[in-house]
Parts: C-alpha cells; structure tokens; sequence
C-alpha cells in the first residue's frame, strides 16, 4: 500500500462495487459462466487501471495460477458424479462434475487473487478518506487503517526473517526434521517480536493521529465519485442484471 | 578502515547485491538459486548493516551468539558448548550482563554489538560493519576495535574485517592506524 492518493485514482466505491459482485458472484454461481465473466471484467480491470504492472501482474498471475491449478485439480478425486470425460483401464479417472467443481475452484481462488491485488494497491491515506466520508467513526477507520496495513508488514517481515536466517549460512534444504522444526520455531519467534514492535509503534502513531477523541472529525479533502466510477458502477450492475437475468 | 567518499556507500552496495532477491518479490528471493546463494554468502561474509533492524531468533543475547556459532555444524539451535563460547565472547566485549537479556529489548547501540557478536561467532573470512559510527558512542567503537584485535590475536585468525567510518576525527583514525589497521579512502566496489 502507498501513502499518496492522485486525480487518476478510481474512487473506492467502485472497487468495492466489483468486489462484492465478484464475491457474491463466486459463492452463489455452480455453472461458473458468472465467474468466469468477472473473472475477466476483474483482469481487464487490472489490465486498465495498472498498465505499468501488467508484468508483475502475470508473472504472479502465472505462478499463482500454476499452482491453485494443482490443488484445484484434487476436486477430480472427490466429484465422481456426472458423464466420464477421462476413462484409463474401465477406471474413470475424470468426470464432467468434477472437472466443473475443479475449475470453478480455480475461478474463485483467481477472483481473490484479482481483488487482493486491487486492493493491496489502495493507498492508505485513500481507504482512510473513504472510512470517513461514508461516515465511519475516525476510531474505527484508524482501526481498519492499520489492520490493513499490518498484512503487507507481516508478510515482508516473514521474508526479511528468513533472508536474515539463511544469511546465518544454513542450507534450510540440507537440515534435518528435527532442526527445520527449530528453524520454524525462530522464524515464528522473531516475526512475534517484531509485529509486536511494529503494534506498539502503531498504536503511538494511531494516538497521535486523534484515535481515541470523542466526537466525529471530518476530512476537508475533496473526495468524489467522478465520470469513470460512475462508469464502472454501472457496468457493475449492468453485468449483474445480465446474471440475475441468465439464471432466472 | 574505510573512509566513504558517498555516506552510507557501503550500506547500499551491500543492500543492493545481498537485498535484491527480496525486493524482486517473486519465489525465487525467497527459495530456489538465490536463496541459496545466501546461504553461500553467509558462510563467507559477516555483515553488520546500519539501515536494517536487526532480527534476533532467541530469546536471549546469549543464545541468539550461540546460534551464530551453531550455523558452522548447520545447526539451527546452539548447544550447551555453544552457549559457553558464546559467554566468554560477551565476557571478552565487557557485555556480560546483556546475557540473559531479551535482544529485542537493547538499545541500538547495544543491538549493533550483540548482531556485530552473532556475525563474528560464523567466523567468516570477511566481515563488513557498514557504519561504525552509527549509534556508537567513541568509547564503545573503540571496545569494538580492541576486541577485534585482542581476538584476531588471541585466535591468531584470518580475517579481513572492513570498517565504513564517515567524518571520524584525524586523531581517532591515526590511532588505530598505528595499531596496526589499513586506512583508505574510496568505494567499497572499488576495494
């Protein structure tokens, strides 16, 4: 997350309009026409409102991807039901229903991917200014600030920890069961540590930002829905009235 | 000893080369090749960075130094023999009763001795400390010295230890170059 909120930035209702369609949209579809088509609305999203991170984009939609493919395919063992698709030795290996729940597994995990990548990439200064101007209590928007922010932090601490373990000079792949469990047991320990350092900082940082006043406080910044939220707003309910209208 | 023509050269050169799997943000900072070339670096090079917090593993000083010297038998944990080598080097930097302190609760100045201790007890060939200055007093950066050179002497080791000063008195300088330390001027790449 970035602490800077430019003219170019997309209001964050629409954001939160293509989430929770999207999410809606995951858990309620079984025929994954739905999710596949947010999925792409969600891809060309990022695709438009992050054109210098298209390589990052892929290169992680790539090995993300690759990955959940794995671990969605594991639905084949368990969905016996439906027409076989893949028959070796009389043994049906693939059918029409698990092949359908494996891919709609993948569409759900890649639609989370999608929107964790949006919104890792909204400013803090930009979700605080949402929090109060849809009148959320300063204390709360704090609150939420700094939760959000805390993901990101536990993840490059978890990194840094185990760069500064590897650069003790031990070949993690080369210790035994017994020293990876001592290994894990520090790595967790120093990561402890520092979130509780980094908490403690935080909290100053939330008191000396007003947490804890009484009454509500307002941003004067300006912060309004322009021409292209409202764009994307409603393509949002165009696409869902278009669900609502293919599954009636 | 080496005067930095730029302030923190030595910091970033070393971030640069040593830091940059992490801030490729892709698996292979993290596993794979680079990861495991540092492990390799490691092995060789002791690093005391000025513009890092230093992340401790135990929860005492005088285990997280033991660690340090159980990572030559690729240990994660140090043992009891260990946690003995570790007591006498603290003895010998006059640090004995951060022992059985918690590292994460020091003060700068002693994290930087007790992270410079975990580096020296790899005993790597070569052992960088980026900014002696920063957050040392003269007298602590002059213990600093003196237990390198007691225990180079002492051990009679081999090892190249290279000092970033940046605006040190003349005086300072030429004491310890008259004790015996290498005085230049210029860029870490350079030497």
């Amino acid at each position: 997350m970035t602490d800077t909120l430019s003219s170019k930035t997309f209001h964050f209702t629409p954001l939160l309009f293509l989430g929770l369609s999207s999410s809606l949209w995951a858990v309620m579809d079984r025929q994954g026409v739905m999710s596949g088509v947010w999925l792409l609305i969600l891809w060309i999203f990022v695709l438009i409102i992050h054109p210098k991170e298209i390589q990052k984009f892929l290169k992680r939609l790539l090995h993300i991807g690759l990955a959940l493919i794995a671990f969605s395919l594991l639905q084949l063992i368990f969905r016996r039901q439906g027409s076989p698709v893949f028959i070796i030795n009389d043994f049906v290996l693939v059918t029409t229903d698990g092949l359908r729940e494996a891919l709609l597994l993948w569409i759900r995990f890649m639609i989370l991917f999608a929107l964790a990548f949006l919104m890792a990439r909204v400013s803090i200064f930009h979700f605080l200014l949402f929090t109060n101007k849809i009148h959320i209590p300063l204390n709360m928007g704090l609150l939420l600030m700094m939760t959000l922010k805390l993901i990101p932090f536990i993840f490059s601490e978890a990194k840094r920890g185990l760069w500064f373990f590897r650069f003790r000079g031990l070949r993690i792949r080369e210790l035994s069961f017994k020293e990876r469990v001592i290994a894990a047991r520090q790595l967790i320990y120093a990561l402890l540590m520092r979130s509780m350092n980094y908490l403690s900082d935080s909290a100053l940082a939330l008191e000396l930002r007003g947490y804890g006043r009484l009454g509500r406080y307002h941003f004067s910044h300006p912060y309004s829905l322009k021409l292209k939220d409202w764009g994307v707003i409603f393509i949002v309910c165009l696409v869902n009235g278009f669900g609502f209208w293919i599954y009636r | 000893m080496v005067s930095e023509k730029v302030p923190q050269e030595i910091d970033q050169t070393l971030m640069n080369i040593l830091m940059a799997p992490l801030e490729q943000a892709s698996r292979h900072g993290l596993w794979g090749v680079e990861a495991q070339r540092i492990s390799k670096t490691g092995q060789w090079l002791g690093w005391v960075p000025s513009h890092l917090p230093f992340l401790f593993f135990a929860d005492t000083v005088c285990k997280e130094i033991a660690n340090g010297y159980a990572s030559h038998g690729q240990k994660a944990e140090g043992q009891r023999e260990d946690r003995r080598k570790s007591e006498s080097l603290l003895h010998a930097m006059a640090l004995d009763h951060l022992a059985q302190r918690n590292p994460y609760t020091l003060s700068q100045g002693e994290s930087k001795l007790i992270w410079f201790l975990t580096q020296w007890a790899k005993q790597p060939e070569y052992l960088v400390i980026s900014d002696l200055k920063g957050g040392l007093s003269v007298k602590l950066q002059d213990r600093l010295l003196q237990f390198i050179m007691e225990q180079t002497i002492k051990f009679q080791l081999n090892q190249t230890v290279i000092l970033g000063v940046t605006d040190s008195d003349k005086s300072w300088k030429e004491k310890w170059v008259n004790q015996g330390w290498k005085h230049v001027t210029g860029f870490l790449s350079e030497i």
